[in-house]
């Protein structure tokens, strides 16, 4: 049996966010297939799992966000959300660089970043359905 | 469908209130914290410094998660410390510590505020 | 291929999270020389000093919304000729054809893709020149 969710990974060190998102992806159609609380198992986690798309805490512990994008060049299929403050403009343009899809702020309203992530998710995947046609 | 809905609400709310729980745990431990960091001026004191260290790691992450969970006078105030804390630690302890302890109270004052106000 | 270049935005965006993505999207990869307005009054005082070759306005804005500010510009004779791309999650036929009829040269939704951004962009600008030299 095919398994048509697509599935998401969280990282996130905080765990009552870490648990929110889930719940957030879940609410919206997403499996989640693994959670990481700190760079190094987010890492891996992207390299073995290779999910759908990846909801990632800019700052953690052992490796940054971004430290893990550039090991795992992932961002071609892995859609992947930046949770980030916004506030440092050159970290936006290396993520941007990296082909992270969006960034999301965590004071961001949990209506409004449902909607985000969605839209985040559809564009992606759209773009890659026309690119595989 | 409604039932999806009323499941991720559900989620939500058990999601808050345990983050309420989690705030308590956090006054308590940054009240012990504060002690320890006001205690003394003496930097040789290595109480002193991990006391910093690790009131800089929760306050970081009340700072990402209080607004999330729609507490955001909450997550102003911990972000202002952070930053202090950040310039505090990064300066190896020698800038203006009174300002921190008076934020302290602030935030301390806050959590309590958010636990209450719940 | 248009013999016109396109260089400077004039970015009109309320929403201060999508300014810093937009603003860094177009100045990285599209190379493109961007004034931020937060507003569409501010984009009306901005638009004839910055004289941009291409304005990428929000629709939903407080004040002064996206739809009225390029009414104004289509008051005047210099200003009507720069061409418009709309950035809106508003974008039901019915709307995109309220947009068509007013003039716009393109819509691109929102979120926007950072990736996709600049092509998009591109694309509208070369489907406008290219509809002003057939006009002709």
């Amino acid at each position: 049996m095919i398994n048509l969710k697509p599935r998401a990974l969280v990282v996130e060190d905080e765990e009552h966010i870490k648990d929110l998102l889930s719940y957030i992806l879940e609410s919206i159609g997403f499996e989640i297939t693994g959670t990481a609380d700190n760079g190094q198992t987010a890492l891996e986690l992207l390299q073995s799992q290779k999910p759908d798309l990846a909801v990632m805490d800019i700052n953690m512990p052992y490796l940054s966000g971004t430290e893990v994008l550039k090991r795992c060049n992932c961002a071609e299929e892995t859609c992947i959300i930046m949770l980030t403050a916004l506030t440092d403009e050159d970290t936006v343009k290396e993520c941007l660089a990296l082909g992270v899809s969006y960034f999301i702020r965590k004071d961001t309203p949990v209506p409004k970043m449902i909607e985000l992530i969605k839209k985040t998710w559809e564009n992606f995947y759209n773009q890659k359905t026309e690119t595989i046609s | 469908m409604l039932n999806l809905q009323s499941e991720f609400e559900e989620k939500l709310n058990t999601a808050k209130t345990n983050y309420l729980k989690s705030l308590n745990e956090k006054h308590t431990l940054l009240g012990i914290l504060k002690d320890l960091m006001f205690k003394t001026d003496d930097l040789k004191d290595e109480n002193l410094i991990n006391a910093f260290q690790e009131a800089y790691g929760y306050i970081h992450k009340l700072s990402g998660s209080s607004a999330m969970f729609g507490f955001s006078e909450l997550g102003q105030t911990s972000n202002k410390l952070e930053l202090l804390l950040k310039e505090f630690i990064g300066s190896n302890y020698s800038s203006d510590k009174k300002i921190i302890c008076e934020n302290f109270e602030i935030l301390l004052n806050e959590i309590e505020k958010a636990i209450k106000k719940d | 291929m248009s013999d016109h270049i396109l260089k400077t935005v004039l970015y009109v965006e309320d929403d201060k999270d999508i300014q810093t993505i937009g603003k860094i999207t177009l100045e990285s990869f599209g190379n493109f020389n961007v004034v931020m307005c937060n507003s569409g009054k501010e984009a009306l005082e901005k638009i004839k000093e910055v004289n941009p070759d291409l304005v990428l306005m929000d629709v939903m804005m407080p004040e002064m919304d996206g739809i009225t500010a390029m009414l104004e510009f289509k008051k005047d004779t210099e200003l009507s000729k720069i061409p418009v791309i709309f950035m809106t999650a508003k974008a039901q036929v019915h709307e995109v054809e309220k947009y068509n009829k007013i003039g716009v040269a393109g819509v691109i939704i929102k979120p926007f893709d950072p990736v996709q951004l600049c092509p998009q962009i591109n694309e509208i600008w070369e489907k406008f020149y290219a509809k002003s030299t057939v006009r002709v």
